[in-house]
């Protein structure tokens, strides 16, 4: 058994994805400015200009890795799935996406409203300004409540796909609950 | 169509808005809806079951008969049981499952 302890680590360097441009940019910013330093050292008059242009570069590159770095952190990970049997709802979304407080708000109201909207049931008639009952306006009354119940999933299909193309909700469905509530009467 | 137009990725509140279509005029006898995720306006609603669990709904100018019967979710409770251990003993004369569970040492339970 050797006395030695054998230590061996292996580092590999390799920007990925958005991460090659700020790569790209940072060698960039360091290359100029050591270009500036020759033309120092040669006394030339004009080394300001580079070294104005690697530090802009360099202060760019890291700019730039601020805004990218933690979602290439998170290449990796699985979508988080919530999933309720009691509703019958089943939320699956990439957790890079919900990265504000506004947006994590907004889902779980959605969430809410898709968990627990019903349809409408039929109603029995359409209501005067004086809110009377109009006789014999139930068909009308019944063709309201179908158009509303339908804007409804619709509309809430249709936020699904504007935030799917955010890369937020990659689904949400809803299934019928046969479980309204408690009463308290 | 809604007042509040299609969704932009400028207009996020906006969203819950749209997602929430709009129930005008209409008239509900005996019937048992759920409100939320709906905007009820200028509705009437007699001898029906409302009821409540999220409380992602709104009511505008909408008449509710006395014998309409309202059924609240479990989840609404406990602000409403924050709430009346805040107010003068005579609100405290609603349905026990509005009233927080005082204990000896004065301290309040909601569970």
């Amino acid at each position: 058994m050797s006395r030695w302890a054998e230590l061996k680590a292996q580092f590999r360097f390799a920007p990925l994805r958005s991460q090659v441009f700020v790569v790209t940019l940072l060698l960039g910013g360091i290359a100029i400015t050591l270009l500036s330093f020759s033309f120092l050292w040669n006394e030339k008059e004009t080394w300001r200009i580079p070294c104005a242009i690697g530090l802009l570069m360099i202060g760019a590159a890291f700019v730039a890795w601020l805004l990218s770095h933690r979602d290439v952190d998170r290449r990796d990970t699985v979508p988080t799935t919530f999933a309720s049997t009691r509703f019958g709802v089943t939320v699956s979304m990439d957790a890079r996406s919900l990265d504000s407080d506004t947006s994590r708000r907004l889902f779980a109201r959605l969430v809410n409203i898709a968990t627990h909207r019903r349809p409408l049931p039929t109603p029995d008639g359409i209501v005067s300004s004086d809110m009377q009952p109009i006789p014999n306006s139930q068909a009308e009354a019944v063709h309201r409540a179908q158009a509303a119940t339908a804007e409804g999933e619709t509309r809430l299909q249709e936020f699904v796909e504007v935030m799917r193309d955010r890369g937020e909700a990659k689904t949400l469905t809803q299934e019928p609950n046969p479980d309204p509530g408690s009463s308290l009467s | 169509m809604s007042e509040h137009g299609p969704p932009t990725l400028a207009n996020l509140p906006g969203y819950l808005a749209y997602v929430t279509p709009d129930v005008t005029g209409l008239w509900f006898h005996g019937r048992t809806l759920s409100l939320d995720g709906y905007r009820f306006k200028q509705c009437r609603f007699d001898a029906c079951e409302l009821q409540v669990n999220a409380g992602e709904f709104e009511l505008d100018h909408c008449l509710i008969s006395p014998d309409t019967r309202i059924v609240y979710g479990p989840n609404l409770f406990k602000p409403l049981q924050l709430f009346v251990t805040r107010s003068p003993p005579q609100v405290r004369q609603i349905h026990p499952n509005f009233i927080a569970t005082v204990n000896a040492d004065g301290t309040v339970t909601i569970k």
